[in-house]
């Protein structure tokens, strides 16, 4: 009943929004801006009619629509920062809609520094605040392990931080990554970092066109995760030739093909780990015993059709695995395969509707599997499997309604069925829990309203969820408010209410998690919830110039965290205890270009509280201060070998996360009873898990690339080095009480100080990508 | 210039409040520990002379030596009481100076000083005497037989020793349920030399001594069966019997 009400309560808001008399005789423009080299929609364009007050920008997706023109004949222009624009003249007639989709050219001298991106049209027609746009250009410049990696690229950003070096896992704004949720092209991917045990994400920077943080205060259009949003897009596929781009890396090799089908485009990506062949050759030419059973594969392939130019269709398919897979014994009397990895496929129908309302239909399926086999060859009683897969189905309408020029509504419907399928073989008997289902329906509406244009938007909404297990329906109120006080100046505020639906059963707080095992919450649990407030001040200073200051609350409610601070995995939800907690801090960031150099500075206080069974700590997670500096430059003419190449420097600095400090030992005896003799080792006395603090943590990273030509192909080479002057940033301590090598003891014992990686150098990688 | 003056007041303020919550959220809390008395004790039926042995918690980075000094042992129980005396040059092994036996369902004390820390407090359950049927004392096995323990109360943990041909030994610590009466024991599970003499040791203890070894952690200090201090004062009752093994045909 409930769920109904609140739908009828919709409508009803629905229809309290003013619509403005329409003017008689009238026309209508509409169509979508796109980039002519490939097809992919241009959000945030300007449309503009010439010599009149009319215009508008194109939406998120390139979509534009102008109404109310008086009918005649017009000069319509089209601008994109970093694009030629085009005008076009145009015949409005009464009461007829004109559709015309048009492509822009790059500009042909591609700008140093920071690449074009959309992010200053976003600050004058977005009302979303702590959004953060990607571009492939931005992801790729970024110093990484071995390769680039977009999530080590949002670990720069203000808000984010990470457990430490090698870790792939995005801690948002005192958020544990399990309360992010992570989509490519509308899937959701339940371990984004799972790629050589965290060190690599899943996502190809080669086929990600753009990725977008939400750091909190998300519209209506997200739920079911309490902290954050990483909304990843894959290229689309050159719509006008083929193409494509081979990368050899130091441990990877990729591929990249793209180009037009008939009225579309495709791509398709493809990465490999390659160390496991390499020593497969290197032992067998030299005739070694060494082997390395591990490699990771992924691949991301997309479809576009476009019948009509109201409608278009796109099929994204994507699957990668990590595998592990050895044989024991002389001959092999024993086999272990250990595999785990994403799969999923949207297929998604836009479909313009109306010249005011177009419609986005998708279908999902997501999944994430964990596979452990023993298998012995002549004794097959003692065979193991433990299989664990999530999947979900979902199916969503997101629609945009262009009221008027005032208000633009969002609104659309989702319905997830989720499965937790877990089976276990032991001793040739196949067993496990029930299957655990949930199924979850959402409806929204979002009105982005702008109240004085240019001046004051604002974005109220409202996302309805109903909730199976527990028959649970919650409705979480959205707000967002853009106040422009000075031409380049805004300032933002954001209120939401979040619920999440589904948790891990592994502790966040874990250094070496590689996966999560992710459960519907049960009928006994309230979901948790948390509440964002959020405020902000942006300020552009040039076209390539800006600031932003954020700060930011969390509050927490109904969180379900594992009881035990150090358990890795913990079976049944039951052993989940009900917490609270708060993240509160401020962001700040700054990006500037100028000519040859560009670069940006990030900088986050946070504080994350949590408390669970009335003990109230830091989690493990809980950086209170996060800098980075990014900086790049074009190499100049003057320097010998690196000239004309680009230079990207990257310094990290954060303070130390909490940790429990052993601050005594004891004897642990035991009698053996046999021979009457007492015998003892040390066991340690763990302080409070989060009275101490490691020391501070920081970093050199550098990449540089080069273009030039090889067999007549355009050829970029790299070169990566990560963690420049050798810093060793602790992770943890331990104390050891003799000297594994001589033996000779310590009284006391020794603190000693470990690290990820474990030996402090400088870690460099190289490769090169050829465009053909 | 009035603006200006009031537009930088205002950045000195902002950046002065910056400041100050920066340096609030820096200090780590301050967290010392406090050694204290750590004993081990496991009073046995089949001993005469009981044993504890006195120790101490170390700061981590405190070197370890033994120094306490005016120790006071006083193991208390059914009737009997005694102050133990120190084995000379032991490092904190003390002993009865009489004999100390203990009967099965009764309760014994425990109280340990020592200068400079708190009084250990410790008390303890002697389990009930149990059966042992399916093998009996001379008997010759093989490793079909089962050796059965029936318990009238439900006992944690099982001890079961052996020695061969009176020189190789090896201990076993099984675990029986919660909530059962009676233990079934392959013989093949325990007697795991060739065929000879062997001479069986079973003990059951006490919830002390299980709780001591079973939740055995590194993140809590076991406080077992003692309060004011750390450790274990716990009891076992203990049986014995020679069986010989033949598994040849």
């Amino acid at each position: 009943m409930g769920f109904q009400k609140i739908i009828k309560f919709l409508i009803f808001l629905l229809f309290l929004i003013p619509s403005p008399g329409r003017p008689i005789e009238s026309g209508t423009i509409k169509g979508f801006i796109s980039d002519a080299e490939n097809g992919e929609g241009l959000g945030y364009a300007n449309v503009v009619l010439k010599n009149t007050t009319m215009g508008t920008s194109a939406d998120e997706k390139g979509y534009y629509y102008i109404s109310h023109i008086i009918p005649g004949e017009y000069t319509i222009i089209f601008s994109y920062l970093g694009y030629e624009s085009v005008e076009k003249t145009i015949q409005i007639k009464a009461n007829e809609v004109l559709t015309m989709n048009i492509e822009l050219k790059p500009m042909p001298i591609e700008m140093p520094g920071v690449v074009v991106s959309s992010e200053r049209e976003r600050f004058e027609k977005s009302v979303e605040v702590s959004h953060i746009t990607f571009t492939q250009r931005e992801i790729r410049s970024v110093p990484g392990f071995f390769e680039s990696d977009l999530i080590k690229t949002l670990q720069l950003m203000p808000g984010v931080s990470t457990m430490h070096d090698l870790s792939n896992k995005l801690y948002v704004r005192g958020g544990s990554p399990d309360e992010n949720l992570v989509l490519l092209d509308g899937i959701i991917i339940y371990n984004p970092a799972t790629h050589l045990f965290g060190l690599f994400s899943t996502f190809q920077p080669d086929a990600v066109k753009e990725a977008e943080l939400f750091a909190g205060g998300f519209p209506a259009k997200y739920g079911d995760r309490l902290s954050a949003v990483l909304d990843v897009t894959t290229k689309e596929g050159n719509s006008k030739k083929y193409e494509g781009e081979a990368s050899v890396g130091l441990i990877t090799s990729k591929i990249l093909i793209e180009g037009p089908i008939p009225k579309g485009s495709f791509l398709f990506s493809g990465r490999r780990t390659y160390f496991d062949a390499l020593i497969w050759g290197y032992a067998h030419i030299f005739n070694k015993d060494v082997s390395l059973p591990y490699y990771f594969y992924d691949g991301v392939a997309k479809i576009n059709y476009n019948p009509s130019i109201d409608n278009r269709f796109t099929i994204t398919g994507f699957g990668g695995a990590d595998v592990i897979s050895f044989e024991e014994g002389e001959p092999p009397s024993e086999k272990i395969d250990l595999i785990w990895g994403n799969r999923g496929i949207s297929a998604r129908w836009r479909r313009v509707l109306t010249s005011k309302l177009y419609c986005e239909f998708l279908g999902v399926y997501s999944e994430f599997f964990t596979d452990f086999k023993y298998k012995h060859y002549y004794d097959t009683i003692q065979n193991l499997e433990l299989f664990e897969k999530i999947k979900s189905f979902t199916g969503k309408c997101d629609a945009t309604y262009i009221l008027n020029e005032e208000h633009t509504i969002d609104f659309g419907l989702q319905e997830e069925n989720l499965r937790v399928e877990q089976q276990w073989e032991i001793e040739e008997q196949e067993f496990g829990p029930p299957i655990q289902k949930s199924n979850l329906i959402a409806i929204y509406v979002q009105d982005k309203w702008q109240l004085i244009k240019p001046i004051l938007y604002v974005q109220p909404g409202i996302r309805g969820i109903y909730y199976n297990l527990g028959r649970r329906f919650v409705y979480n109120p959205r707000f967002g408010l853009k106040y422009r006080f000075q031409e380049n100046s805004a300032f933002n505020l954001a209120f939401g209410k979040y619920n999440q639906f589904l948790v891990t059963i592994n502790s966040q707080e874990s250094y070496f998690s590689i996966f999560d095992f992710w459960r519907p919450v049960d009928a006994s649990h309230s979901p948790p919830v948390s509440y964002h407030f959020i405020c902000g001040i942006e300020r552009w200073f040039d076209e390539k110039t800006n600031l932003t200051f954020s700060p930011y609350y969390k509050k927490y409610y109904n969180l379900l965290i594992p009881k035990e601070e150090d358990m890795f995995f913990s079976t049944p939800t039951e052993s989940l205890g009900t917490g609270q907690g708060y993240a509160a801090g401020f962001d700040i960031f700054f990006k500037k270009s100028i000519n040859d150099y560009s670069g940006w500075f990030s900088y986050t206080f946070g504080i994350t509280r949590r408390q669970l069974e009335n003990i109230s700590y830091y989690p493990r997670y809980d950086r209170r201060h996060n800098l980075n500096i990014v900086f790049g430059l074009v190499v100049p003419g003057s320097i010998p070998v690196f000239k004309k190449g680009r230079l990207d420097l990257r310094w990290y600095l954060g303070t130390g996360l909490p940790y429990a400090l052993e601050i005594g030992r004891y004897r642990h005896f035991y009698y053996m009873e046999m021979d009457s003799v007492y015998i003892y080792d040390w066991h340690n006395i763990k302080g409070k898990r989060d009275a101490h603090r490691l020391p501070i943590a920081h970093r050199l990273d550098l990449h540089y690339e080069k273009d030039t030509k090889l067999f007549g192909l355009k050829t970029t080479w790299y070169l990566d080095v990560v963690n420049l002057y050798a810093q060793k940033n602790i992770l943890f301590y331990d104390y050891e009480y003799f000297d594994y090598n001589t033996g000779q003891e310590y009284n006391p014992p020794k603190k000693v100080g470990y690290s990820i990686p474990p030996i402090a150098i400088p870690i460099p990688s190289f490769g090169l990508k050829m465009r053909f | 210039m009035a603006n200006d003056r009031k537009n930088k007041r205002a950045k000195k303020i902002f950046w002065l409040l910056c400041f100050v919550l920066i340096l609030i959220y820096c200090n780590e809390i301050s967290e010392e520990y406090e050694p204290e008395l750590n004993v081990f004790c496991i009073l046995n039926s089949k001993n005469n002379c009981q044993k504890v042995i006195v120790d101490r918690t170390y700061k981590m980075e405190e070197k370890e030596q033994y120094d306490l000094e005016d120790v006071q042992v006083i193991l208390s129980g059914n009737g009997l009481c005694d102050t133990l005396v120190q084995l000379y040059d032991s490092m904190g092994i003390f002993i009865t100076e009489d004999s100390f036996p203990i009967y099965a369902g009764t309760n014994y004390n425990l109280k340990v000083s020592a200068k400079g820390f708190d009084t250990l407090i410790g008390s303890t359950d002697i389990p009930d005497t149990f059966a042992i049927s399916g093998l009996h004392n001379g008997d010759t096995t093989t490793y079909d037989d089962t050796l059965i323990i029936r318990k009238s109360k439900p006992n944690m943990l099982c001890s079961i020793s052996f020695t061969y041909n009176d020189t190789a030994s090896a201990e076993l610590g099984l675990w029986n349920s919660l909530d059962s009466l009676e233990f079934v024991i392959p013989v093949s599970y325990i007697l795991m030399y060739a065929d000879g003499k062997y001479l069986i040791r079973i003990g059951l203890s006490d919830s002390n001594v299980y709780n001591y070894y079973a939740f055995e952690t590194y993140d809590s200090l076991p406080r077992c069966g003692v309060a004011g201090g750390v450790g274990l004062f716990g009891s076992m009752w203990t049986e014995s019997l020679t069986v010989f093994l033949k598994t040849s045909r």
